[in-house]
């Protein structure tokens, strides 16, 4: 498993290392000292696993995450930062303060290995689109939250940023729809109109709508998805056999 | 000309005030104004015949009052009476009825003469007659002020209140945090942290830098209690501080402390030199992918010490982070002493910026003024 140390103090980061000789396991492939180099780092090398601080110059390690198109697993230092704490504890992210004890180092790697385990995500990057089985990771006030693509199933405008729906949340992604849209497989994502994005395993029904269009209901959230006539032909392209 | 709501009257009167409304103004001068037109009606149907002629003048008469209180209004607003104190509020305002009172009189003589009706002047007693008028005007007049400067004071008096109760809020939670925050937890444990790892990399610095987070500890746990601590004493502290983060920021962070050797002795209040370095550190330094430089200067003036922490990095904005940390930093000053003076948070040339404060010194006491 290959990995990224992102801290701004080097000490730190060699005394992470020095505790990460115990598991030969992990590969640390690279080090960086603030977002901007870790952001390079982490599109060059796409390692499996990202140690990050929360804290550092520049942009902090939340913000950075909500730079990439797709996460690795992501284990998170800090040394005291209730602000970070309060987002750890809400969303149930791994954490470990700094100094780091072994025991809670051994026990997020074990979760970071089972994890591993039950997706087998295949975490080379793809060319041009996205893949279903990548993770996002979204932040919303206090809470976050690290989202397989498969899981959202509606993209919505909103401004500059775009609103995704997944279970029962509906976070904003700093993200323009029009981005979004070229990242995303057009075999999965469907662009309904002009302010949504439909994420086609999600349909739950379709009914005939006005002057020649569709309205499509999907499941769990139970969203009403208009799709406008010129799309109507294409979405029934899409979908016939 | 404010934007604020007008009220419902002023959609049909002629607008001649320069001033705007305030929102009940307009609906008390004419319900005012219109009670007191009624009330006349009444009396005037109880005790004597009403005539046309005479319905015409009570009408002019209440409307020459309302114009009367609308020119006044507007006198009083320009004289901007409203902010005097009381007691010159009181003599003006006592003064103005008078003659209004006396306006209002000339006016209504006028329209009996022009209009040919009865009027006091062919008494015997035309003399006492006016003066129970002008009384009676006057009053009326009086009344109006009281209304109206009653209202402002109730309004003025609430307002007051309110400010004062946020302030005491806001000050209370400032005390909190200034007290909660006087050695950055985040600092303690990344130190602990780097001095981990330095362990292994420099065991002999490790041992020194185990030592400066310990006197800090010991500093912060003590003596900020205190009124006051020696200059010497407060440098001593942020030296170890400054040691302490050069290990988080090598190389990035360089520092300098200018003394004057004068100052050493003289008594500050804790924490006032650490507060702007830990922040010239948080908002400047930490935020420069390079580093810099933080410079801490003092001058001794013959009454004042003049204290001065230079960093590398630029003020903006207060809404940027360097700004709003200063802007927080300097109201933990204030918090910290009555004597902190003068706090001056400013750009030096494209690449630095300055905060800068004086404490004022007590004077000796001599045996003539103590």
């Amino acid at each position: 498993m290959t990995s990224i140390l992102v801290d701004d103090s080097r000490l730190a980061r060699n005394e992470l290392r020095h505790l990460l000789e115990s598991y030969p396991e992990i590969e640390v492939v690279a080090e960086a000292a603030h977002a901007q180099e870790a952001k390079a780092q982490i599109e060059k090398k796409h390692p499996d696993l990202l140690f990050l601080d929360i804290q550092m110059p520049g942009k902090d390690g939340f913000q950075l995450l909500e730079e990439l198109d797709h996460t690795p697993y992501v284990i998170f230092t800090t040394a005291y930062d209730q602000y970070a704490l309060r987002a750890f504890e809400t969303s149930a992210l791994d954490y470990l303060l700094k100094p780091i004890r072994d025991e809670r180092l051994k026990a997020a790697i074990e979760r970071v290995h089972q994890k591993n385990q039950v997706n087998q995500v295949d975490l080379a990057p793809s060319s041009e689109f996205m893949r279903l089985d990548q993770q996002v990771f979204v932040k919303d006030g206090d809470q976050c939250w690290f989202v397989k693509l498969n899981d959202i199933r509606l993209f919505e405008i909103n401004g500059k940023q775009t609103r995704i729906y997944f279970a029962s949340h509906a976070p904003l992604i700093h993200r323009t729809l029009h981005y979004l849209e070229t990242r995303l497989d057009e075999a999965h994502f469907f662009r309904a109109n002009r302010q949504q994005i439909i994420n086609l395993a999600w349909i739950d029904r379709i009914v005939p709508w006005f002057s020649g269009g569709l309205k499509v209901f999907l499941k769990e959230g139970g969203e009403e998805i208009e799709i406008s006539r010129r799309q109507a032909s294409r979405f029934k392209d899409l979908l016939s056999f | 000309m404010s934007l604020r709501k007008e009220s419902f009257w002023s959609t049909f009167l002629p607008r001649f005030s320069s001033y705007p409304y305030h929102r009940y103004y307009l609906s008390s001068q004419l319900i005012g104004w219109a009670l007191l037109l009624v009330i006349h009606f009444i009396f005037t149907i109880l005790l004597e015949k009403l005539s046309w002629p005479f319905v015409f003048f009570l009408i002019y008469l209440h409307f020459v009052g309302y114009l009367v209180t609308e020119i006044y209004r507007e006198f009083l607003l320009s004289r901007r009476w409203l902010n005097l104190q009381f007691e010159q509020m009181l003599l003006r305002v006592v003064l103005a009825s008078i003659v209004k009172g006396a306006i209002w009189l000339i006016l209504q003589v006028i329209y009996l003469k022009l209009a040919g009706m009865e009027d006091a002047s062919n008494s015997e007693y035309a003399l006492l007659a006016y003066a129970s008028l002008l009384f009676n005007t006057s009053i009326i007049f009086m009344t109006w002020n009281l209304l109206y400067f009653g209202y402002h004071f109730f309004k003025t008096y609430q307002l007051a209140e309110l400010e004062k109760w946020k302030l005491e809020a806001s000050v209370k939670e400032a005390e909190i945090i200034a007290l909660k925050a006087q050695i950055n937890p985040h600092f303690i444990f990344n130190s602990l942290n780097n001095i981990r790892g330095l362990v292994i990399e420099n065991p002999q610095k490790a041992r020194v830098m185990i030592t400066h987070l310990s006197d800090l500890l010991r500093y912060s746990l003590q003596l900020s209690q205190f009124e006051k601590v020696s200059l010497a004493q407060e440098i001593e502290i942020v030296e170890h501080y400054l040691q302490l983060e050069s290990i988080q920021f090598e190389n990035r962070l360089q520092y300098h402390l200018n003394i004057d050797p004068q100052s050493m002795d003289l008594q500050i209040p804790p924490m006032v030199i650490q507060i702007l370095v830990e922040n010239a550190i948080k908002h400047g330094i930490s935020h420069l992918p390079e580093g810099g430089v933080v410079q801490v200067n003092t001058r001794y003036k013959a009454k004042y010490l003049e204290i001065e922490v230079i960093n590398s990095g630029q003020l903006n904005h207060l809404t940027d982070s360097t700004g709003l940390g200063l802007e927080n930093a300097s109201q933990r000053l204030k918090l910290l002493s009555k004597n902190i003076k003068g706090i001056e948070l400013k750009n030096i040339g494209q690449d630095r910026v300055a905060a800068r404060f004086s404490i004022a010194l007590p004077e000796p006491l001599s045996p003539y003024n103590a």
